[in-house]
């Protein structure tokens, strides 16, 4: 499957366990497949993987968030994050650590950022102006530098 | 000297192997689960809902001083309610361990066969067992006396008749009611299944 880079590395963003990432990413694939009939060629293939996969995942990450308030009186010991097993380059293990503590938008726009994806794009996926999004990556580059701080070299 | 967050996500992409994508074993699993738990769950309760109109006929047979009517009609109901239930166990009896697309092929197999014996007890039941419903509500009325004064042929023929709209409208009857309730689910069934043999194809 073409654009399945895209795919995982949006859903290890929105992700702490292994079986999550596991979901997220069927449930993306599920969602592309369903929709691909929608797509229109007037946006590039890859725009349209980034905007599905990201609102498949903000959504469940919203909808987890809400279960976990609910539950909130119980500790999960099985729901302990299992972070560090995602990758194997300990700096993209820490970075990847770092963006999972950015809210759900900012982790999109950081990771089409890092993903070098012009600003005009990343507005069109999002849904804002370019100029605001120059603006915000500059505040998350800052906010990343500073969870990160010490830890990379 | 530290290193730049692009630099760090180009060069970790650049060595990581862990980029290989997750075997879709299970794809349409929780989807269908989802939907499969609907139907279950809007089976039990449009079965259980007979238990209350059963209740709710008796009580209004029983005001009208028709007793011996509302309690045949009331163990009519309770014994379709049963009936209902001992046939959607075999929703339940499935082997859900099996893969998902043998799974949702037995299971529309089974909603199937369900459908059509229903459809037939409607059919063929419903007017075996409304006509004397209809016998015991107008007994000893006017209607009931000019009925019996009438010719043995006429009699028959009006039964005929009455039975087969019974029966037309028996079936109508639930064919609406199945694709209010269930229309939605099924097709949704349907539409699962199909995604699910493109897959396989492409």
């Amino acid at each position: 499957m073409p654009y399945v880079g895209i795919i995982i590395k949006i859903c290890r963003a929105y992700t702490d366990t292994e079986e999550d990432f596991q979901d997220y990413y069927q449930e993306v694939c599920l969602q592309i497949w369903n929709s691909r009939e929608n797509f229109k060629e007037e946006s590039k293939w890859s725009t349209w993987i980034y905007r599905i996969s990201l609102n498949v995942c903000m959504s469940l990450l919203k909808k987890r968030k809400k279960k976990q308030v609910r539950s909130s009186d119980y500790i999960d010991e099985e729901n302990i994050p299992d972070i560090e097993n995602s990758f194997q380059d300990e700096s993209l293990q820490l970075l990847y650590t770092a963006i999972r503590q950015l809210s759900e938008l900012d982790r999109a726009i950081i990771l089409l950022y890092l993903e070098e994806n012009p600003n005009k794009e990343i507005a069109s996926i999002i849904g804002t102006t370019p100029n605001n999004i120059g603006v915000r990556i500059t505040r998350i580059k800052k906010q990343l530098k500073k969870l990160l701080d010490g830890k990379i070299y | 000297m530290e290193r730049s967050i692009e630099n760090i996500w180009k060069k970790g992409f650049e060595a990581e192997k862990k980029l290989s994508a997750p075997t879709i074993t299970n794809l349409y699993k929780r989807k269908s689960g989802l939907v499969i738990q609907q139907i279950n769950s809007t089976t039990k309760k449009d079965n259980l809902s007979l238990i209350p109109v059963g209740v709710i006929i008796f009580g209004i047979l029983v005001f009208m001083d028709k007793v011996i009517l509302g309690t045949y009609v009331a163990i009519l109901i309770t014994g379709l309610y049963f009936l209902n239930k001992r046939m959607l166990k075999k929703l339940e009896t499935l082997n859900i361990r099996d893969n998902t697309y043998n799974y949702l092929l037995n299971y529309r197999k089974t909603i199937k066969n369900i459908t059509s014996y229903t459809t037939w007890l409607m059919g063929l039941g419903f007017p075996l067992v409304a006509i004397p419903a209809y016998w015991m509500f107008f007994q000893d009325t006017k209607i009931m006396d000019s009925f019996k004064q009438l010719d043995l042929v006429v009699e028959i023929l009006i039964i005929s008749g009455l039975a087969v709209v019974l029966s037309v409208l028996g079936i109508l009857l639930y064919r609406l009611s199945t694709k209010i309730v269930y229309g939605n689910l099924l097709s949704s069934l349907e539409n699962i299944l199909e995604d699910m043999e493109d897959l396989m194809k492409s």
